[in-house]
């Protein structure tokens, strides 16, 4: 049987020729003026949520916020701590989840997990450095990223799409380290409590005065296939901050100097409280898990630019031992 | 276009290649467009149609799944674009004074027609939206009941029988048509 039986009827319908049609450019001008659109909704959204969150706080997940504030010997604000404690945190987190679509959640989950990738590759980078050198990884920027940077103004020469990472040079005594920041602070050899210097490492900023050629690794990048691409630079010769581990039979104790930045910082732990250290103020604080504390003491030495800290488990070194350790650190000139 | 070309393509676009999407459009702007022409008689319309389909398509993405080809989801979408407008241009004519502001006045539906002859007009003005589809993939497109069953999710033996209905429909107005019993009960 002849498949189609209704030739006049279909030579009657192709009459006259269908006209072309290019709607291409209408389509496409389309999709991208609502996800423009759309964007800035959500961005909306997160930002009044956020803004409720701090207006209303009184009855909401920052009820209990804390804030400690360290003044210098004149008396001026040299930095402060808030402590915003985890399960805050994560019912903060819930409370914004809640309030996000699926495809949202979805993206933010899907942005983790880049994270989490950057951060893994980043590592992996690092340590394929000789100590003391530095890498600029360039990372190809998502679609959503490269809207977002349009908004940022960056700092100094840093380019949107360069990381930098460097590997610290790692000192075995003080002996060894001090001619390198000796000029800046000293430390001792030995602590209180029998804790010895066992290694320090020096870390310097990052290089983002370098003028790296981002289209080299662009190309680069493309060239293997993958979403990103590294070359050697020179390392920066500013100091940012060392890092000393003392170790004694107990374990180990964490020492860190570094050049104090305005402002302060916020902390996850349970329980902060204002200490003195000789003249300084200092904040300490505790954090517990799994039934067994630990203790971060930082203060910012009176006369100096200079932020220092201690770190141990309460198992190594009392809240006590960590004060005592403190004041000696902070009595060397 | 392979299947297997047009599954990566849009895997590329639900990973965010945008521009992958362009592909589609060219792929099968024109083939949706004369479906469009046919089903609402009416160029600028057809055009508009055509627009609101593919992008209809782009923000659902998401929910095509390969259990039919991409073909027949965006036919689908644009059957139920189409059967939509037609609604709306029903009611348009009773209820002219609800429907002015879109279109600043009564939508002139035979303006910008295809040519046909006078009495196939006569015939498709008289056609549902589904009846048009049925017509246009059957006779135009010489599409088998088994796919159309797909397009417009029917059992090809309904449609079948749908379509024997609108051909002695046809018969009186169009009483030379091939393949067609005087009683219009011939089987296609």
């Amino acid at each position: 049987m002849d498949k189609n039986p209704f030739k006049s009827m279909r030579d009657m319908l192709v009459a006259k020729p269908v006209p072309k049609v290019d709607v291409k450019h209408k389509v496409m001008a389309a999709i991208r003026a609502k996800e423009n659109k759309e964007e800035k909704v959500v961005k909306k959204k997160i930002g009044l949520l956020v803004t409720v969150g701090m207006l209303i706080g009184a009855s909401s997940v920052w009820a209990g916020v804390e804030m400690i504030q360290l003044k210098n010997e004149k008396g001026e604000v040299v930095f402060e701590l808030s402590q915003h404690k985890l399960q805050e945190q994560q019912q903060m987190f819930q409370q914004l989840s809640q309030q996000l679509s699926p495809e949202d959640q979805a993206k933010m989950e899907e942005r983790r997990k880049k994270r989490e990738y950057i951060g893994t590759v980043r590592t992996e980078i690092m340590n394929g450095l000789k100590p003391g050198t530095s890498a600029a990884i360039y990372w190809k920027p998502t679609k959503e990223q490269g809207e977002d940077q349009k908004n940022i103004i960056y700092t100094k020469k840093k380019h949107p799409d360069i990381m930098v990472v460097s590997k610290p040079i790692v000192y075995k005594s003080w002996k060894d380290m001090e001619p390198i920041v000796g000029k800046v602070f000293t430390l001792p050899s030995e602590i209180h409590g029998g804790f010895r210097f066992l290694e320090g490492e020096v870390n310097y900023e990052e290089n983002y005065e370098y003028d790296v050629d981002v289209e080299e690794l662009k190309a680069k990048a493309v060239k293997d296939n993958k979403e990103y691409a590294f070359t050697e630079i020179p390392l920066s010769n500013k100091f940012s901050y060392t890092n000393v581990a003392y170790q004694s039979e107990k374990g180990k104790v964490w020492v860190e100097v570094r050049i104090a930045e305005e402002g302060g910082s916020g902390t996850s732990a349970d329980v902060i409280e204002k200490v003195m250290i000789g003249n300084n103020e200092a904040a300490l604080m505790t954090h517990t898990f799994e039934g067994e504390n630990s203790y971060w003491l930082i203060w910012i030495k009176n006369g100096t630019d200079l932020e220092y800290s201690v770190q141990a488990d309460e198992k190594v070194a009392s809240k006590d031992e960590v004060i005592k350790i403190a004041k000696q650190i902070n009595e060397i000139k | 276009m392979e299947k297997k070309e047009i599954e990566l393509l849009l895997q590329a676009i639900k990973n965010g290649s945008l521009e992958q999407f362009e592909i589609i459009i060219d792929y099968y702007q024109q083939p949706i467009f004369t479906y469009c022409y046919h089903m609402l008689s009416h160029h600028h319309e057809a055009e508009m149609a055509v627009q609101e389909v593919l992008l209809h398509a782009y923000e659902h993405l998401e929910q095509y799944t390969t259990a039919l080809s991409f073909s027949t989801w965006l036919y689908r979408i644009a059957h139920n674009y189409c059967a939509n407008e037609l609604k709306r241009r029903k009611l348009n004519r009773w209820l002219p004074f609800l429907y002015k502001q879109d279109h600043g006045g009564i939508v002139k539906e035979h303006i910008d027609r295809p040519n046909r002859e006078e009495h196939l007009e006569r015939i498709w003005n008289r056609l549902a939206a589904e009846e048009r589809s049925l017509v246009f993939w059957r006779v135009l497109e010489e599409k088998e009941y088994e796919e159309i069953a797909e397009l417009l999710d029917k059992p090809p033996e309904v449609l079948h029988k749908q379509f024997e209905r609108i051909l002695k429909k046809c018969k009186r107005y169009l009483p030379t048509m091939e393949g067609v019993a005087a009683n219009g009960q011939k089987s296609v």
